[in-house]
């Protein structure tokens, strides 16, 4: 059973005493270090002030961690976003967050079950209580490789395709998505997830709203705003995939996933790890020289040249 | 080393109500304080728990060393913070003479007799005008200590008064996680980009490391040979501003319930600080680093220098994770540990006192923004001891909110939305209670003890219950001094209002105040409104905000120079510039920490804390005025 936490300012919190930002709900039997994770996952931070015209305009941040609780892996699904004036008249916020064990994770993805009405609360006006109920988890199989959200808008459907070659290439280094407020991200974090293996796609952490990278996770895909403070340290690293959703984009390096991406045909067969960096390296300008079989240790200098 | 040649030292601990005690030092490091677990314990209020060490330098001589203590140690009325021992040394820990010597006939013969030579030093925060609480007088210091020859001159104390990198001493405290810790242990920041990683801070932080190499320039090379000069704590591995690290710290305290505005007070506070002190007080006071003070700045910008000035704003509700908060993985658990705000406080180049106040005054103010709720029962935990800045604290500033009190409320009538019918009112001598609680848990403190914190109390939102408080308030409590060139405070004044204050808060909430009480020994009641106009209510959204154009603070910086003027930083307005009143001839009778005021006319006496002594007061409701006598000294009583 998957388990769920609701974190708001409330008048009166779940636990005794608690009163303003703390958790309203959560599932019955749920272990304190995961309640004390996800609180933690609740923190959101405003683009526009209080007042602002384009509050509205504020992003929603939808996000998928995997972390390692009780020593096995879990997947969180989390939304986190602005919410009505709390009780005193001042800014508010919701966080929504489901853990789901491997086994109940749907093939479609992380990002296809985050956007299923009705899957997160954005609202709670209820008195504290226990959550009893199981969640139910849509299901959902195959999605069509063809990215259509992407070709409106940046032009060319085939970015998604970049986006999961990225992943499957070099799946520890960080891709960045950067965007506007106003634009819908998880549409694209959801097409670009449908080009990678079925199996793999679990393996995909995001968030549409990255402002911080939480202390013991990882977050392959990350969305920002141009100017936030993350974006300096993309200048870190300089093999990390940036694409500027706010700039016009031009097209993206050629490859099977971008072919399919363009032109909703099957996904090729699941290439391995190897032949993706190959791949890769046929477009790269310079060629790595093979590993050497002898460490500076082990050589030894050359025998003597017997006289002629 | 044979115990022939081992080290000893003596150390005699002079009181001004007991006999003289006397130890013989063999084994180093020796620490001195309050704390019971010091190797001598000095039970007086104004020593720190642990005020100084006595050690060996790797010469084997023997040197003390202050460890950061909030009274200091003195000699020749200069604060020292690290002093060889090589002749018989008279200092002043706090308000205790301590002589320190090598040899036991130094400190029986010459200076010790009677002791009258040990002049007493000012205690810090005393304001110039007023009685020292210990005040012994003696001849000049000159006459009872020799004038060292030119060469000890040299090599002796005067070489070692300033902070040295590589003394040994633990007298660093991070302001992330009030680690305290030698400035050996300093770890850097990597800066190339391929070291990226840290175990506590995450995979996306650059990497902490102990240096080996160090440029000319003092920074460290990281394992790729750039030159680091960002350094970090070695427990929380967050990064400490050079300046934190080169200024002793002050810590400051802002405690409140929910919705209290402790972020407004923060926002104003600093805002009026920066313009306030160095104009009328001499003092700079700055950012220490853009980079932490980023969050305090965005909220000063969107109150204060707003473009719109006729647009509603507000600040976003405190929040308990993100932007405020450090994330760290300590000891296996996820910890959230409070963004320190830090500011560098000197004294300008044109104070009057510069060149003997420089060392003195330079120091970091560490301030921190805690939403309301971590100050709720129960939210104290391992993982998020984002409130223990409490027990560093010098001063704490509790923020009660009048418009959160019901009986308050029910003698208000004004069209603040925080007084409309249904808003949220909270009980907040808990939240006090709960902070004192918090703090006699972490520091072992005794019931029954009193802390040498000074608590204020401040009451937020003035502006909502002026009409509540029966005393005229002028527009700033200090003074322009044509001596100094500086302005000085008028703390006869704000002792009246505290005291006016008070007795509004025993006749509206009467626990809040032996609340406070019982805790701190110096409480101080001070109105104040940081935006100094009611909120509005945006019926669009439902929120309440303020124009930027409505907004006038009000005494929302006489806290922090109240606390600056116990420190020493600020002088006080003497009594003799006060306005002349006519005042009335009163029988007083100490008991315990309460002082009984008989006033001509009146059957009931006053009851007046004993921290009032020595200043005119005016007895509430009416106008009377009268002085209250010199506190006598400890050991009169």
């Amino acid at each position: 059973m998957a388990f769920e936490l609701i974190y708001t300012s409330a008048e009166r919190g779940l636990r005794p005493g608690t009163r303003g930002y703390c958790t309203v709900a959560y599932t019955r039997g749920m272990l304190p270090q995961m309640i004390q994770l996800l609180e933690g996952l609740s923190a959101y931070k405003a683009i526009f002030p209080l007042h602002h015209e384009r509050e509205a305009d504020n992003p929603v941040s939808i996000s998928h961690y995997r972390p390692t609780m009780a020593g096995r892996n879990a997947s969180i699904l989390s939304r986190v976003a602005p919410a009505e004036p709390e009780h005193t008249q001042r800014s508010n916020k919701i966080a929504h967050h489901v853990v789901l064990r491997e086994s109940e994770c749907p093939p479609a993805g992380p990002a296809w079950t985050a956007s299923q009405p009705g899957f997160f609360r954005s609202t709670w006006d209820e008195p504290p209580c226990l959550i009893t109920e199981p969640k139910p988890i849509p299901a959902g199989e195959e999605l069509p490789t063809h990215a259509a959200h992407w070709q409106a808008l940046t032009g060319d459907a085939g970015w998604a395709g970049a986006l999961a070659w990225h992943f499957l290439s070099q799946n520890s280094i960080p891709a960045y998505l950067l965007f506007g407020p106003g634009m819908e991200v998880l549409p694209l974090i959801s097409e670009a997830l449908a080009l990678i293996p079925v199996h793999r796609r679990w393996e995909v952490t995001f968030n549409t709203y990255f402002t911080s990278l939480p202390a013991g996770a990882t977050c392959v895909w990350r969305c920002c705003v141009p100017d936030a403070d993350v974006v300096r340290e993309v200048r870190r690293n300089p093999r990390a995939l940036v694409i500027d959703l706010t700039l016009p984009l031009g097209e993206p390096k050629a490859n099977a996933l971008v072919t399919c991406a363009r032109e909703g045909s099957p996904l090729p067969a699941v290439p391995s790890k190897t032949a993706l960096s190959a791949l890769g390296r046929a477009h790269a300008p310079f060629v790595a020289l093979p590993t050497r079989g002898k460490t500076r240790l082990q050589m030894r200098p050359p025998a003597p040249r017997s006289a002629p | 080393m044979n115990a022939a040649a081992r080290p000893v030292c003596y150390l005699k601990v002079r009181y001004t109500d007991r006999a003289a005690e006397l130890y013989r030092i063999e084994d180093f490091p020796c620490r001195v304080g309050r704390s019971a677990d010091c190797d001598i314990t000095l039970a007086e209020p104004s020593i720190s728990s642990l005020h100084a060490v006595l050690a060996l330098t790797p010469q084997g001589s023997v040197q003390i060393e202050d460890q950061w203590s909030t009274n200091g140690i003195y000699l020749d009325r200069r604060r020292v913070t690290q002093l060889l021992v090589d002749r018989r040394l008279d200092l002043v820990f706090g308000r205790v003479h301590v002589a320190v010597a090598l040899h036991e006939a130094e400190l029986s013969r010459h200076a010790d007799a009677a002791g009258a030579a040990v002049e007493a030093v000012p205690r810090e925060p005393a304001a110039p005008d007023q009685p020292q609480p210990v005040g012994i007088k003696g001849p000049p210091k000159a006459a009872a200590q020799p004038r060292p020859k030119r060469a000890e001159r040299e090599a002796g104390p005067a070489a070692t008064f300033s902070r040295t990198v590589g003394s040994g001493r633990r007298g660093i405290v991070c302001p992330h996680c009030w680690h305290r810790f030698d400035v050996e242990e300093f770890l850097f920041v990597a800066r190339h980009q391929s070291l990226v990683g840290d175990p506590v801070l995450g995979a996306d932080a650059p990497q902490r490391f102990l240096p080996s190499r160090f440029t000319p320039e003092g920074n460290a090379v990281d394992a790729a040979g750039m030159s680091c000069p960002d350094m970090a704590c070695p427990r929380c591995h967050l990064r400490i501003p050079q300046a934190a690290s080169e200024m002793p710290p002050l810590f400051l305290s802002i405690v409140g319930a929910t919705a209290s505005g402790k972020s407004y007070f923060l926002t104003s506070m600093t805002w009026e600080l920066r313009n306030t002190l160095s104009r009328n007080f001499a003092i700079n006071f700055t950012d220490t680093d853009a980079v932490n003070n980023q969050i305090v700045n965005d909220f000063e910008e969107t109150v204060f220098l707003n473009s719109s000035s006729d647009e509603l704003v507000a600040l976003q509700k405190t929040e308990l994770q993100g932007e405020l908060y450090n994330q760290v993985l300590l000891d296996g658990m996820l910890i959230n540990l409070p963004k320190p705000f830090l500011f560098t406080v000197t004294p300008s180049e044109h104070h009057p006192e510069y060149e003997a106040v420089r060392e003195r005054m330079s120091r970091t103010l560490v301030l921190y923004d805690n939403a309301g709720e971590h100050f709720e029962p129960g939210m104290d935990s391992v993982d998020n001891p984002t409130t223990q800045h409490l027990l560093h604290s010098d001063t704490i500033f509790f923020l009660f909110d009048p418009s959160k009190d019901v009986r308050f409320r029910a003698r208000l009538r004004s069209a603040d939305p925080q007084l409309a019918e249904g808003a949220r009112v909270q009980r907040q001598e808990i939240i006090l209670t709960e902070m004192i609680n918090r703090i006699k848990k972490y520091s072992g403190m005794r019931s029954g003890t009193k802390t040498a914190k000074t608590l204020v109390i401040v009451l937020s939102k003035f502006d909502a219950w002026r009409e509540l408080l029966d005393e005229e308030l002028p527009e700033v409590p200090w003074q322009w001094d044509a001596r100094c060139n500086t302005c000085m405070l008028d703390v006869h004044l704000l002792r009246n209002v505290s005291f006016q204050v008070r007795s509004l808060l025993e006749d509206v909430c009467p626990e809040m105040v032996p609340t406070a009480e019982s805790f701190a020994g110096e409480v101080l009641y001070l109105p104040n409104s940081a935006l100094g106009h009611s909120p509005e209510l945006n019926p669009e959204t439902g929120m309440i905000g303020i124009r930027p154009r409505d907004v006038a603070p009000f005494w929302v910086s006489v806290p922090m120079l109240y606390f600056f003027h116990e420190k020493g930083f600020i002088p006080a307005l003497p009594a003799s510039r006060r306005p002349p009143r006519q005042t009335v001839p009163i029988e007083c009778k100490v008991s315990g920490d309460v002082v009984f005021v008989r006033l001509p006319g009146r059957e009931k006496p006053l009851q007046v804390p004993v921290s009032y002594m020595g200043y005119r007061l005016r007895c509430p409701g009416t106008d009377l005025w009268f002085d209250m006598p010199q506190r006598r000294r400890p050991a009169a009583r």
